[in-house]
């Protein structure tokens, strides 16, 4: 197994622009996109690095950089600490799972591998949350309405946290078709059959 | 490929296990810390640092979202111009009948309170801060705002729309401070009917609309009342409104939140000193009279000193 292409990625300039994505999007995260009395869904723009060097060049150095794009999400917008360190961090072992499958693929098997790491971060980042949220509630004694779990018979009442997860997660994977580009990422991740073979 | 051979692969694809373990130890205190992230004071102090340094980047990056939600504004204010001009003249005719009856009433209250010889609540200084971000996470309703503690902002002032209250601020920085909303699964604010004064806890629990709780049998709410701060634990001032009841489908009481209509560009911060309690204190009735003063010190040291 030679790492031939695979040795090109993760230079200088990759790692500088995986940091600024994850910067950037910690930020524009935590904006106030509350436009026309509907709450804007804002992507996770840190969770491209994330993919990317997970099917790239996974290893100790990836899996620091996802806990620390998910922390500084966690930090800038304000939730509890460690909400998106979870998140990305499932989506980056979701991807690793996957990366024998994904490694000279293009086009569609792509998308379905980063909507799959995209998945992975809502789902966690509801569980997560969700454990945030209620020991938070029961530490002032009052036991937690989870509605946000999905009430949806109740409409104009709760916006349920998973619906509002689904939607950036979506952004998110339509954010990716200009945030892989930079890294050249997806062709990248098609060159690097012939490396393997 | 032999068994064996596949299986080493597969341990090497996390890079070995030294950086499998590291992984797996980042994930299960990620989720530990998450759990007990909220109840951990040092994170709540060194957040406050945090929010002040990416405030000034937060400010830039708010500033076209501002400009959409103008321009969608001003998109809807193009499209029903007509309707709302003839609504706001309907509306204009009918606030006129209640300014008329407000004026007279003030003047009559101001005759009877100087009759009764009422002390007056202390006034209020307000802060008018511009807001800089919102937390998208779940389950958290939270805003970040460009006015800290050299504004004289500080953690349980209550934070308005132009007149509504839409929460309070839990942590204060030097420039930048972060805002509870009423929604926040943590926020717990004493309230009443403005109509009887029927007393209750306006408890967040996620959703749109915050529930009633702790309500006295024969509380004598109907649908519509409006709800207000009552003043009482000594945390916000009494009377701020906020909505009005609703029964929801479950039969409980809920608010809806007028300033969840109201835009969000912009918050007032309501910098109100309470009246200390008498045993530390013997100059409080001489608060109301004094109105504030501009140093940056607390009321009460300021009239302390005043009266030595």
């Amino acid at each position: 197994m030679k790492k031939l292409d695979l040795d090109e990625f993760g230079g200088p300039r990759d790692v500088a622009l995986g940091i600024g994505f994850a910067v950037l999007g910690a930020i524009l995260f935590a904006s106030p996109a509350r436009v026309a009395g509907l709450d804007l869904p804002l992507p996770w723009l840190g969770l491209t690095p994330v993919f990317l060097w997970a099917v790239l060049r996974p290893g100790l150095g990836a899996s620091l950089g996802a806990f620390g794009a998910g922390l500084l999400q966690d930090v800038i917008s304000g939730g509890p600490i460690g909400v998106w360190a979870f998140a990305f961090l499932i989506a980056y072992a979701v991807t690793v799972g996957q990366r024998e499958a994904l490694l000279g693929q293009s086009g569609g098997a792509l998308w379905i591998g980063f909507g799959l790491a995209a998945a992975a971060a809502a789902g966690a980042a509801l569980v997560s949350g969700w454990l945030a949220m209620s020991t938070s509630a029961m530490q002032n004694g009052v036991a937690p309405e989870l509605e946000g779990l999905g009430d949806l018979r109740s409409r104009g009442g709760p916006t349920p946290e998973a619906f509002k997860l689904a939607l950036q997660a979506t952004v998110t994977i339509a954010c990716a078709a200009l945030t892989v580009r930079p890294f050249r990422g997806f062709a990248r991740i098609g060159a690097a059959q012939g490396a393997l073979r | 490929m032999t068994d064996r051979r596949r299986r080493q692969r597969a341990t090497d694809r996390f890079g070995g296990p030294f950086a499998r373990a590291v992984l797996v130890v980042m994930i299960l205190g990620a989720l530990g810390f998450s759990a007990i992230s909220y109840r951990t004071d040092w994170v709540r102090t060194s957040r406050a640092y945090v929010d002040d340094v990416v405030a000034p980047i937060q400010g830039v990056v708010a500033i076209p979202f501002a400009a959409l939600r103008s321009g969608a504004r001003g998109l809807s204010d193009h499209f029903d111009v007509h309707s709302e001009n003839q609504r706001l003249k309907e509306e204009n005719a009918r606030l006129r009948a209640w300014y008329e009856l407000s004026s007279a009433m003030r003047s009559k209250m101001e005759r009877y309170e100087k009759l009764l010889a009422l002390n007056p609540d202390p006034a209020a200084q307000v802060v008018t801060a511009r807001v800089i971000g919102e937390t998208s996470g779940p389950f958290v309703k939270t805003r970040l705002v460009n006015a800290g503690s050299t504004d004289g902002v500080e953690p349980g002032q209550a934070v308005l729309t132009e007149t509504w209250l839409i929460g309070r601020i839990v942590t204060a920085g030097r420039s930048s401070s972060r805002v509870l909303l009423l929604k926040d699964l943590n926020s717990r604010v004493p309230v009443m009917a403005e109509r009887n004064g029927a007393r209750a806890i306006l408890a967040g629990d996620n959703s749109d609309r915050p529930k009633i709780e702790f309500l006295r049998t024969g509380h004598g709410l109907v649908n519509g009342d409006r709800i207000v701060t009552s003043g009482d634990a000594g945390q916000l001032p009494r009377g701020l409104v906020i909505g009005e009841a609703v029964v929801d489908r479950g039969g409980a009481w809920r608010v809806r939140l007028y300033g969840d209509d109201a835009p969000v560009d912009y918050v007032r911060v309501v910098r109100f000193t309470f009246p200390s309690p008498p045993e530390d204190e013997i100059a409080v009735p001489e608060i109301g009279a004094a109105g504030g003063g501009e140093s940056d010190a607390a009321g009460r040291t300021a009239n302390a000193g005043g009266a030595g």
